[in-house]
């Protein structure tokens, strides 16, 4: 069910995260099919990816559940009892997203998949806070691959990046990521 | 074809109601917090404008329109977006109060001056107090102490926004809010605090007048009695055991034991304590020494605007009805021929209790 790294600040997987992922995901899909989107175009590798704030798309119930798994999970599994509301972002075409670090006071970040169950898993790299000190300039760290309602969770410093999803350029087979932050 | 017309004007407010980001509603005291809830971790805020603020008798749903609309938000993703961007809050100063002690009107005299903000017993500030002494089962006190430390800071720091940045807030606090002076002292050291209160005996004649704050106040004998578990300081009696006048007596005591802590702490320098007569008989000398103690330096021609303004000759909850301090002595003196017998027990029974609260 879960992976983890070695040390207390490791980047850490969680597998079949969420009891109401179909739901999430089904909302999405509903919303892209019926409202037209209303995603917002970031600039990125491929020709940026697309994102909104997930109460755009999702209802309040939904978001409000999906983040009482994620403090459970916090409280249970890494001591912190603060989530944020996530933000949607879409991958489609050959887009992905450079190694970076968003700037924020919290401790951890996560990253949850509701990427379809039959495309290829969504490729994060995590680089941890010591391969950027002793390798400077090298671009190395642990990648992992997440697939539909599998959350990762690491260290809020940590850069990460979002290896380019090669589907064709349509929000269905597109790779589908909420990020946020954990305290 | 209605049907449409409906169903397209719905659909536009939803678009309305989702478009207010947290962005943009955090910096505005437009957006004002109305409902907290800790357990889903969830903060409402109605949308109001100034003339709300200053018309509202009670800041609270239900006691005012504060439309129809409200804008919930994850609490955690407020406090995130204040680690970033701490919400800038003006001066904030305090008025706690003990119930009957002309605070409303003191409340409206505020109103009058210049370059002040002022809430009405604010909703959120009320749930904070009540949310201090309920951890939740399994969580242990100190525990929970810590994290309603946190959501206090939070929810009193959306509190302290004003229109104007050289506005001063003043917020009467309602009387449950009485076990919270203390944070909201430390909070800020340039904040101020009034004790405003009328004396016991009047207390108990001004409870006993009517049925209906005879029921008010049997609840809060209740409420203050549940908390006297947790605050020592609160005298240990039974009020369903005793009368109104002893209950009212009672009501009165836990205050003063509540507010002991500000008077003799380190925030006792920044403590004042005013008497409700006093508002009532007295407001521009009052308004005046307030002025002075909350450093808001009010001029001559603002302070005669309470001399001359029909405030103090209306009653503070409803306009509408004619009511100054002279109705307000002879009440009082009405209310003595009634209740006196049952006021002298209650007081002696009061000095009986705790001398050190009523003394």
């Amino acid at each position: 069910m879960e992976s983890a790294a070695k040390g207390p600040g490791a980047p850490w997987v969680a597998s079949a995260f969420c009891e109401l992922a179909e739901a999430l995901r089904m909302q999405f899909e509903w919303h892209m099919a019926m409202r037209g989107g209303g995603l917002e175009r970031v600039g990125g590798a491929g020709g940026g990816y697309r994102e909104a704030t997930s109460d755009r798309i999702f209802p309040q119930s939904a978001v409000w559940a999906f983040l009482e798994d994620l403090r459970e999970l916090g409280r249970s599994r890494i001591g912190v009892r603060h989530a944020s509301s996530p933000q949607l972002r879409l991958f489609v075409g050959g887009c992905g997203r450079p190694l970076g670090a968003e700037e924020s006071p919290a401790t951890w970040h996560y990253v949850y998949s509701l990427t379809r169950w039959d495309q290829p898993p969504v490729r994060v790299m995590v680089v941890s806070e010591v391969d950027i000190e002793t390798s400077p300039g090298v671009t190395r760290g642990r990648e992992f691959q997440l697939g539909f309602n599998q959350l990762l969770l690491h260290p809020a410093g940590s850069p990460i990046s979002i290896g380019s999803v090669h589907t064709q350029a349509d929000w269905y087979s597109g790779a589908l990521l909420l990020e946020g932050w954990l305290w | 074809m209605s049907g449409k017309i409906n169903s397209e004007r719905s659909a536009t407010t939803v678009e309305a109601r989702r478009r207010v980001r947290l962005t943009g509603a955090l910096p505005s005291c437009e957006f004002y917090p109305v409902h907290l809830d800790l357990q889903r971790r969830s903060l409402g805020f109605a949308r109001i404008p100034r003339a709300t603020y200053r018309k509202a008798g009670f800041l609270v749903p239900g006691a005012a329109d504060l439309g129809k609309r409200i804008y919930t938000f994850n609490l955690d993703d407020i406090a995130l977006s204040n680690g970033i961007a701490r919400i800038e809050g003006v001066r904030t100063n305090y008025i706690f109060i003990s119930a009957f002690c002309c605070s409303t009107l003191l409340a409206r005299y505020f109103d009058l001056m210049p370059r002040c903000l002022v809430l009405r017993e604010p909703g959120l500030l009320g749930q904070l107090a009540i949310a201090r002494n309920r951890p939740g089962l399994g969580v242990p006190p100190m525990a929970w102490e810590q994290e309603w430390r946190e959501w206090a800071a939070l929810g009193v720091s959306l509190l302290t926004r004003s229109f104007d940045s050289r506005d001063t807030v003043i917020v009467k606090a309602a009387d449950v809010c009485n076990n919270l002076c203390d944070v909201l002292l430390s909070r800020d050291p340039r904040s101020r605090a009034v004790l405003l209160s009328v004396p016991l005996r009047t207390f108990i004649l001004s409870v006993l007048k009517s049925d209906s704050r005879r029921l008010w106040m049997r609840a809060r004998a209740r409420f203050w009695h549940a908390e006297s578990r947790r605050d020592s300081a609160i005298p240990k009696v039974e009020p369903d055991r005793l009368d109104d006048a002893r209950r009212s007596a009672f009501l009165w005591m836990a205050t003063q034991a509540l507010w002991n802590p500000i008077r003799r702490g380190p925030s006792a320098s920044r403590v004042l304590e005013v008497s409700g007569d006093q508002v009532a008989n007295a407001p521009r000398e009052t308004m005046r020494q307030l002025g002075l103690f909350f450093e808001m330096d009010f001029s001559d021609a603002d302070l005669d605007k309470v001399a001359a303004d029909q405030t103090g000759s209306r009653h503070a909850k409803d306009p509408r009805t004619k009511y100054g301090a002279a109705d307000r002595r002879r009440d009082i003196e009405e209310w003595e021929g009634r209740f006196c017998m049952e006021a002298d027990r209650a007081v002696a029974w009061a000095h009986s209790v705790a001398p050190e609260l009523v003394a």
